[in-house]
């Protein structure tokens, strides 16, 4: 028989730290409202981005695992799940970091607003506030929807144990994916590289894309071995789970350098002035040692801490690594988005320390709310017997 | 002193799975066991050492990516310098293409080879089967009959249990 | 050991087969006496490969002057009969390393056959880089050996020079790779065989396999192992395949998403290939247990997968080409779309986005025949794609003056002709000697979806 299943509560000393970290996150802002507008804003929308792109990383997890029909992961489903739960956080931050954005602070507003333009461009219409605001709206809308209908059939399968739910979820999964790759594409185009409105490049979606897959893979391992620990799912994740989410993100980390590399190598070597422009300011100055630290943090780490079968298997080396990649996709986010204001120096103060400290305690307190919604694992998906014995 | 030994002859995956986790249990010594397909997980039950293959494929791939990345730092940039489209003469990221390559071959190939090597396959070799039928559908267990307290006949009934279709003792230079 | 497979699972292999069974059924079709039909379209591909054979050496002789090259388009036919050919190999590695690495049970019944596609697919690229160096007997100066002019050494920095080491070792590998998974079914095939020629023969390319556990044991982590340098393999072969492009400055080959691109394309292509391929052998073979209709609706989605990367990859070139306010690049995707070479874009455009868009349904995809059609379709359509990249590109270059148009010789068709012929007289070769199925792959999914078991019984 199944082990009785339970729901989640956030341990009371763990909620308060959190809290503390929200409130500092959340307060730090305000404040920097004030004080120092632009970098408030910068370190809003890094934020948003950090929360969105983990709800749809592991949404992305959720729709490409039905797809596949990979029965393996299903006892771990309510994790990633309860990630994806979380998008409409990551989404109101959004919101509010475009709106601000738009009143003054994104960079290629001069080029729509002023009355000087009489050249109408490409530019001139693609940003127009409204069109813009209205792509965001169309792709922050797609997500929710997609989100909470896929959440809301694994979750009514707990109680009628419907086989149909999961075909459903099949259907909605590819449906999802074809959006997802068109929206996700909008959305890093309007919402990243505009930050560098002269600047492009066609693989920019894919590396955005490839980022906040990692980190949405990290921060399930990171999860669920921290769930682990607090005595959660303890015999139903084995370690041929982890092993495989260990795969999985060896893998994608390595799909992350890739793209990296591709985008990269190309501006260096065909070094057009137009395009190494974005190249050049991430690495003069104090930027190149973090540029460095980019591809160490977010490959040579995980590569050959990973590589090694055991490694794979071990929950610490993977909470460590996790932890890591966690913050290498801040790292990551950062050198895309404050090198176009702040070309020389790398600014780093009070605002990034709470912009930082607000997006893990948001992070924590969300997901606790959503895993506690549900079931530790879904109790009556017809995968749930092969994923309890899964092995190589 | 010659050696004895006892083959058991079966036509299923459970039954090899279950007969050799028994005898694995009352630590009767597996010679080998010799089946149609990779049967998973079934050298872990038989208790043989995992294969050091991986350390061969990560130490020759190490050494053909720097082995590499050092030959073309020497040949581009210091044996015979030539200034390509104004490149630098180290073009760190032009380089890492042939030498991910070149990690590859020499991972792979060296692979192989130690494969072959360890197996002990080459061609021209006669294979020594216990019996045709294992590279089409027989799965055969040999056992050696290591002192006098082997009891054939107890053994003989442990096969049995797993459906064994053959059961026969041979001497040295039988079997593989 | 029993595996636990939900209901939702159903059997990989049709007909509830035994082991000798399998055996059996893959190893007769090599027993028997040559059918007809084998020697009637071996036949044909040899006169194609013939006719090429001897374009080849015409042009050899003569000079690659006898191609329809101009000063503007100094780049066309050969170079994308070329990545064309790549391409198609991409499918057969897919399905050998990628999906093995992923769990997908089913490449059992197709992944021997799209690995020795791979490898002739390999040989049929390679001739065209071959015959483009006019001087083909100096092939060996692409090797960076200590020489007697200097030495002089290849230049490292070229995408050309990476390109001769990429396909050299995707070859070399992808051989190895082949071999290896024979290993065991050619070691059957021996113990089958009456004393011969035969035996001989299947008795030295098997090395002495005896089915040991002790060589099993090691056999399963050499496979793990290749297929994971495979995977990266793949897909840097076609990413160094995209650079030849990507690192120079013309708009239209300067792009940053050719590398992803190109891998998605070369996979999109391979996998029509491979189901081209299938759906004839397992009618004319009588393997349609092995490649059942759910092998076809699985390569399917996989065609639909990798379609829908390419389709995005136009979209989002043609879309950067406006944002980026570059004339040129806005210019040339005009020109893509609306210029001379129109016919070509939208042949690629129907063949590659449009119609695949039918594998959306279900019944589509378990009906042989419009799977076929549509396989034959991307085939078209993906050498059309790199068509209209190499030559849209340069028509029509920064100078008006010099614009041109593009028409292949007769050589240059006759050549892709023979290429075509080596690719099916190779495939044909190793369907008549080989066994075209890994049965000792197959045999080790037969229970695979037979024993279900309810969720929570247990």
């Amino acid at each position: 028989m199944n082990p009785q299943a339970r729901t989640f509560e956030l341990p009371e000393r763990f909620r308060t730290l959190t809290t503390v970290f929200a409130v500092i996150g959340g307060a730090g802002l305000l404040l920097g409202a004030v004080l120092a507008p632009e970098r408030a804003w910068l370190n809003l929308l890094l934020g948003g981005h950090y929360l969105l792109g983990l709800a749809l990383g592991a949404l992305f997890f959720l729709a490409i695992t039905y797809v596949s029909g990979a029965g393996w992961c299903v006892v771990l489903r309510r994790v990633p799940e309860a990630l994806t739960g979380t998008l409409p956080v990551g989404t109101l931050i959004m919101v509010a970091a475009l709106l601000i954005g738009v009143s003054g602070l994104f960079p290629w507003l001069e080029l729509t607003g002023g009355a000087e333009h009489h050249d109408v461009g490409f530019k001139t219409v693609w940003f127009g506030v409204p069109f813009f605001l209205a792509r965001a709206a169309i792709c922050l809308v797609i997500w929710l929807g997609f989100a909470r209908a896929i959440i809301a059939n694994s979750r009514k399968q707990d109680e009628d144990g419907d086989d149909d739910h999961t075909r459903n979820n099949i259907k909605l999964s590819a449906g999802f994916l074809v959006l997802f790759a068109l929206s996700v594409s909008v959305a890093s185009f309007d919402w990243v590289m505009s930050l560098e409105p002269d600047w492009y490049s066609t693989i920019f979606a894919i590396y955005y894309f490839s980022g906040i897959f990692v980190n949405a893979l990290a921060t399930i391992l990171v999860l669920l071995v921290w769930l682990r620990w607090r005595g959660i799912l303890v015999d139903m994740v084995t370690e041929e789970h982890l092993h495989d989410l260990g795969k999985l993100l060896f893998g994608f980390t390595t799909f992350w350098m890739y793209i990296w590399f591709s985008q990269y190598m190309l501006i260096w070597y065909a070094n057009l002035s137009e395009e190494v422009v974005y190249f050049v300011k991430r690495t003069s100055g104090a930027w190149e040692p973090l540029f460095l630290a980019n591809m160490v943090v977010n490959w040579v780490v995980p590569f050959f801490f990973l590589l090694s079968r055991g490694a794979k298997r071990n929950e610490r080396v993977l909470f460590r690594v996790g932890v890591v990649l966690m913050i290498g996709h801040w790292l990551d986010l950062y050198i895309m988005i404050f090198p176009s204001f702040s070309p020389t120096t790398p600014p780093f103060g009070l605002w990034e320390v709470a912009g930082a400290l607000g997006t893990i305690g948001i992070l924590f307190l969300a997901f606790a709310w959503q895993f506690g919604k549900a079931e530790y694992f879904p109790k009556r998906d017809p995968f749930l017997a092969e994923s309890r014995h899964h092995h190589q | 002193m010659s050696q004895r030994y006892l083959l058991g002859t079966f036509e299923r995956e459970e039954d090899i799975v279950g007969v050799v986790k028994k005898v694995r249990e009352l630590n009767y010594k597996i010679v080998d066991v010799y089946t149609p397909y990779a049967v998973h997980g079934l050298e872990r039950t038989a208790g043989f050492a995992p294969s050091r293959l991986p350390w061969v494929c990560f130490a020759l791939g190490l050494f053909g990516a720097l082995f590499k990345v050092w030959f073309e730092f020497w040949t581009t940039a210091s044996d015979w310098a030539i200034n390509v489209g104004g490149k630098p003469w180290n073009s760190l990221p032009a380089y890492v293409p042939i030498t991910f390559e070149v990690m590859v071959l020499f991972a792979g190939l060296s692979t192989v080879f130690a494969f072959f090597w360890s197996s002990r396959l080459f061609p021209g070799k006669k294979p020594i089967m216990p019996d045709i039928r294992v590279t089409n559908d027989r799965f055969v267990l040999v056992l050696e009959q290591e002192d006098s307290t082997f009891d054939v006949a107890k053994v003989q009934r442990i096969f049995k249990r797993f459906n064994t279709v053959k059961v026969e003792e041979r001497q040295e230079g039988g079997q593989g | 050991m029993a595996d636990l497979y939900s209901t939702l699972r159903q059997p990989l292999i049709a007909g509830n087969k035994s082991l000798g069974e399998v055996t059996n059924d893959v190893s007769g079709v090599l027993e028997r006496k040559t059918s007809p039909l084998w020697w009637r379209a071996f036949m044909a591909s040899l006169l194609f490969l013939l006719i090429g054979a001897a374009a080849i050496t015409y042009q050899v002789a003569t000079g690659i002057g006898t191609w329809g090259l101009n000063r503007t388009v100094g780049w066309a036919f050969d170079i994308t009969n070329f990545v064309f050919w790549i391409g198609i190999g991409h499918a057969g590695t897919l399905i050998s390393a990628v999906l093995f690495l992923f769990r997908q049970r089913w490449r059992t019944s197709v992944n021997r056959a799209a690995e020795a596609m791979t490898i002739i697919a390999v040989m049929c690229a390679g001739l065209f880089p071959l015959i483009h160096m006019g001087r083909p007997w100096l092939a060996f100066w692409m090797f960076p050996y200590p020489n007697m002019r200097g030495s002089l050494w290849v230049n490292f920095r070229s995408p050309l020079v990476w390109d001769f080491f990429a396909i050299s070792t995707y070859f070399t590998i992808s051989l190895v790779f082949w071999y290896v998974g024979l290993l065991p079914d050619l070691a059957t095939i021996r113990d089958r065989a009456k004393a011969g020629i035969r035996k001989k023969i299947f008795g030295l390319l098997s090395l002495g396999w005896n089915g040991s556990l002790r060589t099993w044991n090691r056999y399963e982590v050499l496979y793990l192992l290749l297929a994971g340098l495979a995977t990266p393999l793949v897909v840097s072969v076609h990413t160094i395949v995209s650079w030849d492009f990507a690192t120079a400055v013309i708009p239209g080959w300067h792009s940053t998403i050719l590398p992803p691109y190109f891998v998605a394309g070369a996979i999109f292509s391979g996998m029509a290939m491979v189901l081209t391929l299938m759906i004839i052998a397992r009618k004319v073979m009588g393997l349609e247990d092995y490649i059942t209709l759910r092998h076809l609706d699985v390569m399917s989605k996989l065609i639909i997968v990798t379609g829908s990367i390419v389709g995005l990859a136009y979209a989002t070139e043609f879309f950067i080409a406006m944002y980026s306010e570059n004339p040129y690049e806005t210019f040339l995707f005009k020109n893509r779309a609306l210029g001379p070479f129109a016919w070509a874009y939208w042949t690629m455009v129907l063949c590659n986005v449009i119609s695949p868009q039918l594998l959306w349904f279900k019944r589509i995809r378990r009906n042989v025949a419009w799977v076929f059609v549509l396989t034959i379709l991307i085939n078209v359509g993906m050498w059309f794609e790199r068509f209209v990249i190499v030559v849209t590109s340069l028509h029509r270059d920064y100078l008006p003056s010099s614009w041109t148009y593009y028409t292949p010789t007769l050589i240059e068709v006759l050549t892709l002709l023979g290429s075509f012929g080596l690719f099916f007289t190779g495939f044909l070769l190793f369907c008549r000697f080989l066994p075209v199925i890994a049965m000792a792959e197959v045999k080790g999914v037969l229970s695979h979806g037979h024993r279900s078991v309810r969720s929570g019984s247990r």
